[in-house]
């Protein structure tokens, strides 16, 4: 199936599907200019965000960072080893208002403010133990999805779902859906206090209030 | 003049903060109501809402129409076109 390009900065192409800065596809290729060289080609990748003149993006067990202003090269935001492959789907990232959030491998949200030069700053960091607070049999795979707007974080744990304002409070501590019919959440999206819930059984939509 | 607008800012930004955080701690947030539920096997990874629909990440271009409320592709929009 042939892709429509989708021109980026009036600098680069691509021929990914990208919604809303996120890309949907495993591999991203990057062109650059009016005879589209090869800027940049990423394989494997498991989410892609584009926010702003940077890319970030997760490959095997690390969030990495590609400021295209720069000539190239990539920042490694997270400090995993390659060989921790459990931590695959132990950590996430999000994007909102300016701000990096991440679940990381030391089981914390911790939140960055994006600077003005794209460097990272730490702003603050919480830890959530998910092994502690939620009693998950031992063969349950864990899977875990944070999505932040600009007034709360969500962090999809397994079945849970935890809110917290945006300096971290915890807020509430949901469980979605029927109990016996729990499946492991693959994926969030959140406008205007509708959730949109992605698993393996199909789509749930929510309103909070 | 410029100090009072930039002051001005300032305190609409932290009330906004404030007055925010104070309407979340007060609203209940734990009432999820369900709005819909569509049942189908999926081996999505990612969901994404854009001008009622929904995407996933599939080399097919699946998407769901909130409207029509099923799942499509791309190809079948291109047959409808």
């Amino acid at each position: 199936m042939k892709k429509k390009p989708i021109n980026l900065f009036n600098k680069y192409t691509t021929y990914n599907r990208i919604y809303k800065n996120l890309s949907f596809d495993y591999e991203f290729e990057l062109y650059y200019g009016e005879y589209k060289e090869y800027k940049i080609k990423l394989i494997s990748i498991t989410k892609l965000m584009i926010y702003k003149t940077c890319i970030y993006f997760m490959f095997r067990v690390n969030i990495y960072q590609i400021n295209l202003q720069k000539s190239y090269g990539s920042t490694k935001i997270t400090i995993n080893s390659d060989c921790n492959y459990y931590l695959n789907e132990c950590i996430d990232f999000s994007i909102s208002d300016n701000k990096f959030h991440t679940y990381n491998e030391e089981k914390k949200i911790v939140i960055y403010e994006i600077l003005d030069n794209y460097c990272l700053n730490f702003s603050k960091e919480a830890s959530i133990d998910v092994d502690d607070k939620f009693d998950y049999e031992y063969y349950d795979a864990q899977r875990l999805i944070i999505f932040a707007t600009s007034d709360y974080i969500l962090l999809c744990v397994t079945y849970n779902i935890l809110l917290f304002y945006n300096d971290l409070t915890l807020l509430k501590d949901m469980i979605v859906s029927d109990k016996s019919h729990l499946t492991i959440w693959r994926s969030i999206y959140v406008e205007n206090n509708i959730i949109y819930l992605l698993n393996g059984n199909g789509i749930e939509i929510y309103k909070l209030s | 003049m410029d100090f009072n607008i930039e002051l001005t800012k300032i305190l609409h930004k932290w009330f906004y903060h404030v007055i925010i955080k104070i309407i979340l701690s007060y609203r209940a947030l734990n009432y999820m109501k369900l709005l819909h539920s569509y049942c189908e096997k999926t081996g999505y990874d990612n969901i994404i809402f854009d001008n009622n629909k929904l995407y996933f990440n599939s080399n097919s271009g699946a998407y769901f129409d909130l409207e029509l409320k099923k799942f499509l592709f791309d190809s079948d929009e291109k047959k409808t076109n």
